[in-house]
């Protein structure tokens, strides 16, 4: 059966949804796939993919073109059939969702450009009829920010305004999960702040579940509670950024200036400490001191080159073993193919 | 419990009739089964709505039927966003300059040529104008059906309306009562400028009697009815609309100098004439010109006589055929709609990314 509670607003506090653990409470999970396997023809595209996401979480799927992303992503639509595996979203297989299911879930595609005569409040009214308990257009107008533009037609409106008018037709009828395919792709450093601060009020004010697929690592970071990444058809790693970071490269750099003025930099697990062993040492204010923790980024390359077949790296035990290399220099040791995955001497 | 509660959070209280209120123990049964399996019919619902049978009943939630609120009933929901968006569609039709004047030019063509030709139909005394007027008529309804229509459904599908409509509860429903509307609305438009527009201006036929204005309206129905079909299955196969305005031209010029609709039938040759009776166009224009000229002119006709149970079978064939064709084909239409093909197509036709952008 379904998960008992499906109020548009439930409460989700980002403590809850950042542990996956905490939150048991709500039942079952807003979408489960166990071993999904996808093939066309001889070709498999997913090899077996385990994903739990949870109500109110914002999940981020990572994954270089042609990991089985989208495939994944329309296989939890409902617009793909699978060919093997379990599926649940929202409770119901979604190879049998029918409009009462579809009506749960908003869905937000990069490629859309339909309805290009119409006028932008004038379409967002005629989606709201569709849905037994709509939001009323005009708060939801204000929401995405395009009350200035609600007598405007569609196909005038610039590429991050339509992209926020697709969220607002995506969520007018109050789903409890919102698909997000590469939302931001074209958009302006400002337009995609505004993006992001709209998605996380849904997420945290509205318990909104969302399910995001992007190519920006930045964008993953800053919104989503937890990551997956997708490699090859098979999940090679999910968890929230930072366990990410540190699972991939357990190093981070420090840099600082010594007292006679040459740079240094030094790999440590345990920043902090030598940092303040630096700053005992020196009884003083460090010159230019500096942490860096390895980022998504680093995390994300490492994995997909790991993948790499002319790569030194074994594929099936990247899960388990993208803790052993060392930050920032494993990157350029990986493309060149050579030592992956070798310890490294501090 | 239900019911009361459908009563008091509907924003169209004047929705819930009695007959509704009659027909819910029923769906509370269908509740109870989805609630227990969990189960959905068919997301697709492509021809559903025009039974008016939408799938889902009253409300489809499982057990969060209880917090979760319910408008009007989805089959009502549904025709009335139709309605709506068939409304809204036509508004914008009739504000686009530039695509009315596309249909207008039809008509214009049509009065200039029914201006210029004052011959009369070969062995009697009826101006030929009015046989090319009534053929053009039934030209004009075969080209809604099977031009405008599926190069409007292959556009909306390049864009992706289809799949928004796909990705909505009771979208797909919706958008074909739109489009039906949209359809009947173009045809009966048409059919008023160009027959009032010939009347008032080059002496243009129109039915003698009641009798003539019953013909012209069963004939235009039954011709709308055998070409829109068609052309809703044919714009659900077509690749992009760019060349399914090649492929659907060709053949439907073909066919209007073949099937009678310019020039008597029998100014052509036999084998002519027998291919062109196979298509609805030649049974269109015949049934037309029976509404619209006297009966004097049938001797111009191939059978000497206008054929009318004929006409009707022959059309009512083409009907049952294109909807054989099109509910197939336009569910798999709507079942192939994803994202990654719509971006797929958008990139072989070379669009890119965000147009506006």
């Amino acid at each position: 059966m379904t998960t008992p509670e499906h109020s548009p607003v439930a409460p989700a506090t980002p403590a809850a949804a950042t542990t996956p653990g905490a939150a048991t409470e709500s039942a079952q999970p807003v979408i489960r796939v166990s071993d999904l396997r996808m093939s066309y023809g001889s070709t498999d595209v997913l090899h077996g993919v385990d994903l739990e996401i949870h109500r109110g979480e914002i999940f981020a799927l990572l994954g270089p073109n042609g990991a089985g992303k989208t495939t994944t992503v329309e296989i939890l639509e409902g617009f793909r059939r699978r060919s093997a595996g379990e599926v649940s979203v929202l409770g119901t297989d979604p190879t049998r969702g029918g409009d009462a299911w579809r009506g749960r879930i908003g869905l937000v595609l990069q490629s859309w450009r339909d309805h290009r005569r119409w006028r932008v409040a004038e379409l967002l009214k005629h989606f709201a009829t569709y849905h037994p308990a709509p939001r009323d257009p005009a708060g939801l107008l204000a929401l995405v920010g395009l009350t200035e533009q609600a007598d405007q037609q569609v196909d005038r409106l610039s590429g991050g305004q339509r992209r926020r008018l697709d969220v607002a037709l995506a969520i007018v009828g109050r789903p409890e999960l919102l698909f997000l395919d590469e939302p931001t792709t074209g958009f302006d450093p400002e337009a995609r702040r505004g993006f992001h601060d709209l998605v996380e009020r849904l997420a945290r004010d509205e318990g909104v579940t969302i399910l995001l697929t992007t190519h920006d690592l930045a964008e993953a970071e800053r919104l989503a509670d937890r990551i997956a990444m997708l490699v090859n058809g098979r999940i090679r790693a999910c968890g929230t950024p930072s366990e990410l970071a540190r699972r991939a490269a357990a190093q981070a750099e420090v840099r600082w200036t010594t007292a006679d003025g040459s740079p240094r930099r030094e790999r440590t697990e345990d920043p902090s400490r030598l940092v303040w062993e630096l700053h005992r040492d020196t009884g003083g204010p460090i010159g230019d001191l500096e942490v860096r923790r390895p980022t998504l980024e680093d995390t994300y390359l490492h994995m997909v080159h790991r993948e790499d077949p002319a790569g030194a790296g074994t594929g099936d035990s990247a899960g388990a073993g993208i803790g052993e290399t060392t930050g920032a220099g494993a990157r350029g040791e990986n493309e060149a193919g050579a030592s992956d995955g070798e310890k490294r001497a501090a | 419990m239900r019911g009361t509660q459908v009563t008091a959070v509907t924003n169209t209280t004047k929705n819930v009739t009695g007959g509704m209120q009659g027909d819910m123990g029923e769906d509370m049964r269908g509740d109870m089964r989805q609630g227990i399996t969990g189960d959905m019919a068919e997301g697709i619902g492509t021809t559903d709505g025009t039974t008016g049978q939408t799938t889902g009943g009253t409300t489809g939630q499982t057990t969060d039927g209880a917090t979760r609120q319910t408008g009007p009933r989805p089959h009502r929901r549904y025709w009335r966003a139709g309605f709506l968006r068939g409304g809204i569609e036509l508004r914008h039709l009739v504000r686009n300059p530039k695509e009315m004047s596309g249909h207008l030019v039809n008509v214009v063509v049509a009065l200039l040529l029914a201006g210029y030709i004052s011959d009369k139909v070969p062995g009697t005394h009826v101006p030929m104008a009015h046989l090319t007027l009534s053929g053009f008529a039934a030209y004009l309804l075969f080209q809604i059906g099977l031009v405008n229509l599926p190069q409007i459904l292959v556009t909306e599908r390049e864009e992706g309306a289809l799949l928004r409509l796909r990705a909505t509860p009771g979208g797909i429903p919706a958008y074909l009562v739109a489009k039906s509307l949209m359809v009947v609305a173009m045809a009966l438009g048409t059919l008023v400028i160009l027959l009032g527009a010939a009347a008032l201006l080059v002496d243009g036929p129109l039915p003698h009697g009641p009798g003539g204005w019953l013909t012209l309206l069963w004939v235009s129905a039954l011709g709308l009815l055998a070409v829109v079909p068609l052309g809703a299955a044919i714009g659900a196969v077509l690749p992009n609309p760019r060349e399914a305005l090649a492929l659907i031209m060709l053949p439907a010029m073909g066919l209007l100098i073949t099937s009678g609709a310019m020039f008597p039938l029998t100014q052509l040759p036999l084998v002519v004439q027998k291919i062109a009776s196979v298509f609805p166009l030649k049974w269109m224009a015949q049934g037309l010109r029976s509404a619209l000229l006297p009966d004097a002119a049938r001797a111009a006709e191939p059978a000497g006589s206008w054929e009318l149970p004929t006409v009707a079978l022959i059309l009512t064939a083409w009907a049952a055929l294109g909807f054989l064709l099109a509910i197939p084909l336009l569910r798999r239409a709507a079942r192939r709609e994803s994202g990654s093909r719509l971006t797929e197509r958008h990139r072989k036709a070379g669009l890119g990314g965000a147009r506006t952008a």
